[in-house]
This record gives C-alpha cells, structure tokens and sequence, in this order.
C-alpha cells in the first residue's frame, strides 16, 4: 500500500489538530523533500488515502492518534507510522499502548529530530511489509527477543537481563542500524530527561554487552558511535 | 447535659431537705457503726476520690492526644492533597505549553532562515520547555514506582564522583572519597540506580559549582540502619536564611544567582530519596561550607 514511484517525493501525511503546528512542521517537511498532506484528525487522516509515512500526534478529537495506528494496521496497512506523543510516557508504556507505530516522538521536539526519524524509518521499511516495530519476535543471528514475554535467548540460552535492559534491547533491536543519542534514549525509554543523567543509559548499555558478551572495542551488536550515542549494527529479522 | 445528670441527685436532694425542714421534720437517724468498718470506709472513700481524680485526668490526656493526632492526620491529608493538586497543575501546564513550543519550534524550522535572532527565539522556546518538562517530570517522580534492584551504593557514589570530575576538570583534583568498611560494609542495597545516581552526582555536582577551591569529601558510611553519604565542602555556603527554602522547586539561594542552574536539583535530590523511604539535610556555614547528608535504609534483601 504505496503510493511512491520510483522518481516521485514521498507522500508524507500529517496529522495533528492545531493549525499553527502543521503550518510550521508542513512548511519545514515540505522544504525536507516530502510531499506533505495535512489532515486535522485520525477520522480525516483515514479518510486521506494511501501514505509513505505518517507523522500523527496522539491526542486529536473524533479519532485519535493511537485509535489511527489501530484502524491502519487493521487493514494490513504497513506504512510506517511515527507517534508524536505529548504525555511524558516510557517506550515500554508507549508500545504496550499501540503495538504497531514505528516511532515515538515527544513534543516538543526539535523538528531536525523528527526528520531524522522519518529518513530512518523510511530507510528501515520495505513497502508492503510489517516492520519489526509491529512484530512480536525477533532475531538477530543467535540472539531472539521475545517482546511481549519480554525474554531474551543467546543460542537458546535463556539470558538474565534486568526489566531496563530488556526494554532497551527492545528498543535498540526494532530499530537496527539506527543511531540513538544517549538523550533521546534516556527520554524516550526512561521517560525522563533530567541533565546529567545519560549515565544510566551507557549502565545498560553496559549491561547487555556483558550479558551477550558483546565486545565494545569490535561489537556484534551494540556498537557505540563516537560519543554520539548508540547504534544496533547486526541485522534484525523477525522471528 | 453529663454534668445535669450528675448534679441531678444532689439537687433532689437539697430539694427534699428544705420541703422537709420547712414542714417541720424533726425526726433523726442514729446508725450504730463498729469503729473498724467505719475507718475501713472512709479509706475506701478516699481512695474511690482519688482514683476518680486520676481517671479524669488520664481520659482529659487521651482526649488531647486524639486531638493532637487527628490535627496531625489533617494537616498530613491537607499536605497531600495541596501536592496533589500542584501535580496535577504541572501536568496540565506542561501539556499546554507543549504544543505552542513546538508550534514555535516548527515554525522557525519552516522558515528555513539561519538569522541568529530566530536561533535565540528557538533556544528560549526550548528552554522553558525543558523547565516545566523537568518539573512536569519531578513532579511524576513522586508517585512513580521504583525500578527496584540490588545496588551497590559505593559504586553508584564512586561512579557519580567519576561523572562529576569529568564534567568539571577543575573540581578533580580537589574530590575525595572515603568509605567506612570496618566493622562492617554497607550491605546492598533495594534501590533504583538510576535515580540514586541523579541524586548523588546532583549533590556532589553542587559542592563543586559552589566551592573555588578546598577539599570537596564524599564520605559513605553505615549508621543504624541506615547508609549514609554525606558530601561536604569548603564553598561560599548557604545563608542562613535561605537553608530550609533550598529544597524547594525553582528556590535558588540569594549567593547563588551568579551560577548557572536550573533550581530543579535540590528538590530532584529530595524526591528521589524520600521514594526510597529515605531523605536529605543541609548543614551551611555562609562562607565556610556545606554538608549534605543523604539516607537511605538499608532493608534487608528477600
């Protein structure tokens, strides 16, 4: 369910109730290389047709943006879907809400952000095809990672991971060869961003390196990326 | 209406008498008591009057400590209830303000200008984000639940003290760790890391932006069942007046302002250690030092 021709900018379609957001954003997109369409609700957004990617806030009167991302998926609609969430939730809250949205953002952002994650999120998806964010488990050479029992196997040997690591490894392992600042990962899993406090992202980090016995210096799976952040390098496939 | 009842006979009675005197009663009642029952009488009567006296005042003793408790259970309701309410208030000012900053944000974005005076209308928009974002988020850490696990605390200081040099080169030097391990070690402890390390490196952060120069110590000792880490620095200190206001949100000590912060610290460090059934105190000498103490029960591991 695409509408991209090989030549063509893709369709993006954006979705959030207030005006003064979607004039700024869709201006920016726009600039960014997107064909931009604008709907005011989840009721207009579905009625919208066929889409690339959508970049859809959560809280919208009539149809609202998780009750979207069901109606999408519903339809066996794989596009990739990229949740601007504005109530400070953890990713495990987040994607125990709507399995099936590729991306949370919180508000406010930095639009630059955004761009980046609809560009990896494109990158990620092949048309027609349920991404790993949407499924339930996953594989990435001896490495599974059953999402929903949140369980993790290296060559069928149970591993013991703490509930922040495995959340972690969920996270980093649905969006592979992506690179995650240490901030938006602290933000985006922890649900807090107070100053100072990415350490608790490198402990876990840390952590499953040492439970995978992962290298740093010449890493199978999590490499890290010049005090960057972090990047999942193996290849995912669902399991 | 207790006190009618009671007096209700001795006025029936004098009620009775003067009917009877005035109608001329001249008739006496003469009891022959033998000497021994009579002194055993008037003892137990005297005794009766006293423990009377004594019952009085012990249910009077009760009834004021009910008073005072309920007054304490009151003032801890209204407490909770007034914090309550301030969450909830944060919360709904953090969303509201969420959707003009991004608006402001996006637009910007959209003009795709690089005129340096829309960079600083972009900074300021994020900054008051990041504001009530950490207050929404301080306020949420209150009635969050722990992510319990069994915690090292000399590491997490070790490791917060290791932050702290880092970030600050300067202060390096000048920090110090000393770790009580005779007789006995800190136990580990049920924590949650993550959390007890924002709290530590807060603490140890602010003895280095607050002392130029002298020792900064950061001693970890166990204390009747309790670990305690206890940060100490010979810094500009803090006016007397402003001790107890430290904690609180956006409080920002008068000798303070010529450091940059965000007033967000101090009560960050206090919600994290009360949710772990622990707390935090300052002892200040303006232009002497400071020592933070921080506790935390140590509680024996299921």
């Amino acid at each position: 369910m695409t509408s991209t021709t090989p030549d063509a900018r893709p369709r993006l379609l954006l979705v959030d109730d207030d005006q003064a957001i979607t004039a700024g954003l869709g201006a920016f997109l726009g600039r960014s290389g997107y064909d931009v369409v604008v709907a005011a609700d989840g009721q207009e957004a579905l009625d919208a047709g066929a889409f690339d990617i959508a970049v859809c806030d959560v809280v919208m009167p009539r149809v609202d943006g998780r009750e979207f991302v069901r109606r999408v998926r519903a339809q066996g609609r794989w596009a990739p879907i990229i949740l601007l969430t504005s109530v400070g939730e953890s990713y495990e809250r987040s994607a125990a809400l709507d399995e099936g949205a590729d991306d949370y953002l919180n508000k406010p952002f930095d639009p630059q952000e955004l761009l980046s994650r609809i560009r990896a999120v494109l990158r990620r998806s092949v048309p027609g095809e349920r991404p790993l964010s949407a499924a339930n488990r996953l594989r990435s050479g001896g490495l599974v990672l059953d999402r929903s029992a949140r369980r993790a196997w290296l060559d069928d040997t149970e591993l013991t991971l703490t509930p922040k690591a495995v959340m972690l490894l969920d996270y980093l392992m649905s969006h592979p060869g992506e690179l995650h600042s240490r901030d938006r990962l602290l933000s985006a899993l922890w649900g807090f961003d107070f100053a100072s406090s990415t350490r608790a992202v490198d402990h876990r980090v840390a952590e499953l390196r040492r439970v995978l016995g992962d290298d740093p210096s010449s890493p199978v799976y999590i490499e890290t990326a010049q005090s960057l952040g972090y990047r999942f390098r193996a290849p995912v496939v669902t399991a | 209406m207790r006190y009618v009842v009671a007096v209700a006979p001795l006025l029936a009675g004098v009620i009775v008498a003067v009917v009877l005197g005035v109608a001329g009663e001249r008739r006496e009642l003469l009891i022959g008591t033998p000497l021994p029952l009579l002194i055993g009488l008037v003892g137990a009567l005297v005794s009766g009057v006293a423990l009377a006296v004594l019952l009085l005042v012990r249910s009077g003793r009760r009834g004021a400590a009910r008073v005072a408790a309920a007054h304490a259970e009151g003032v801890a309701t209204g407490a909770a209830a007034e914090r309550d309410a301030h969450r909830r208030f944060l919360a709904r000012l953090d969303h509201e303000l969420k959707n003009p900053v991004t608006a402001i944000r996006a637009t910007i974005a959209g003009l795709g200008d690089d005129d340096p005076a829309l960079a600083v209308v972009d900074d300021q928009a994020r900054r008051l984000a990041t504001l009530v974002g950490d207050l929404r988020e301080l306020a949420e850490l209150e009635t969050r639940p722990l992510d319990l696990e069994p915690v090292d605390l000399e590491r997490v200081v070790q490791d917060a003290v290791a932050a702290v040099a880092q970030q600050r080169p300067e202060a390096a030097g000048r920090l110090s760790v000393t770790v009580d391990r005779v007789p006995w070690p800190i136990p580990e402890l049920m924590a949650d890391p993550d959390l007890l390390g924002l709290a530590v490196e807060n603490v140890v952060g602010n003895a280095a932006k607050f002392s130029a120069d002298g020792p900064i110590e950061v001693r970890l000792r166990e204390d009747g069942g309790h670990a305690v880490v206890e940060v100490a620095d010979a810094g500009r200190g803090v006016p007397l007046l402003a001790v107890d206001a430290v904690f609180d949100e956006l409080a920002r000590a008068g000798n303070a302002r010529d450091v940059p912060g965000s007033g967000i610290g101090l009560a960050l460090v206090r919600t994290i250690l009360r949710q772990h059934g622990g707390d935090v105190s300052l002892r200040s000498r303006e232009g002497a030092g400071t020592v933070v103490t921080l506790r935390l029960p140590v509680v024996a591991r299921r």
